[in-house]
């Protein structure tokens, strides 16, 4: 393994640590909360459909 | 099966329960042929392109219809929210989190384009060399296509 992928990997630990805290520590918003934050309004969940459409079409349709 | 018993079946099953059920059967039918297809082939573009607006469509075919606020309450209500997350310290500590690791991430990321050593891969080359697998390109678009799904149609509550 090389560096590179250890430090992709750590970061990758961090941020799940990052979501178990805010999935088992009340006074913490998860990322859960934000979403459904986010998804309360028609506003938001078009600019969060918007964002994954995006996403999917980078991905998935062009050349890395 | 008679035709009796099968009515009587499908009596059974909520209509939802079916339209769920269909809806996983075609989104897994179309993440393994999005699998089995070339990345840059025209009929991938497409069948990416179809699941995309096909999500947006349902998306906008239910409309504002269970959404809990109006999208300009939302808007107003937005810094009541963040003050309300604000009044603890726990919250101002994950947020800080969270900040340090978009910004690693950006810097990490940044740092090996720059350096372009192939020992250290881009975020974009690690994605690219799961998507160059006809399986994990599979899981992946399944993956996206649940998540999109869910952004479409889940957590629809009537207005308190």
């Amino acid at each position: 393994m090389t560096t590179g992928t250890l430090i992709w990997l750590a970061l990758a630990v961090l941020a799940g640590a990052l979501v178990l805290v805010g999935a088992l520590a009340r006074r913490v918003p998860s990322v859960a909360d934000v979403v459904h934050w986010w998804l309360e309004s028609w506003l938001g969940r078009l600019v969060l459909l918007a964002l994954w459409a995006e996403a999917g079409f980078h991905v998935f349709t062009q050349r890395p | 099966m008679s035709s009796a018993t099968l009515s009587m079946t499908t009596a059974r099953v909520p209509a939802r329960r079916v339209a769920q059920i269909v809806a996983l059967l075609v989104g897994a039918g179309c993440a393994s042929a999005v699998g089995a297809l070339r990345r840059d082939a025209p009929p991938d573009r497409l069948l990416v392109l179809a699941c995309a607006f096909t999500v947006l469509g349902a998306a906008v075919r239910l409309g504002h219809q269970g959404q809990r606020r109006s999208s300009a309450s939302w808007v107003a209500s937005s810094a009541h929210a963040v003050a309300r997350f604000r009044a603890s310290r726990p919250y101002d500590l994950a947020v800080a989190a969270w900040v340090l690791v978009v910004l690693a991430v950006a810097g990490v990321d940044l740092a090996f384009l720059a350096d372009r050593s192939p020992r250290d891969p881009t975020l974009s080359r690690l994605i690219g060399d799961l998507t160059a697998v006809p399986a994990g390109r599979a899981v992946l678009f399944g993956a996206w296509l649940a998540w999109g799904g869910w952004v479409a149609l889940g957590w629809r509550r009537a207005r308190p």
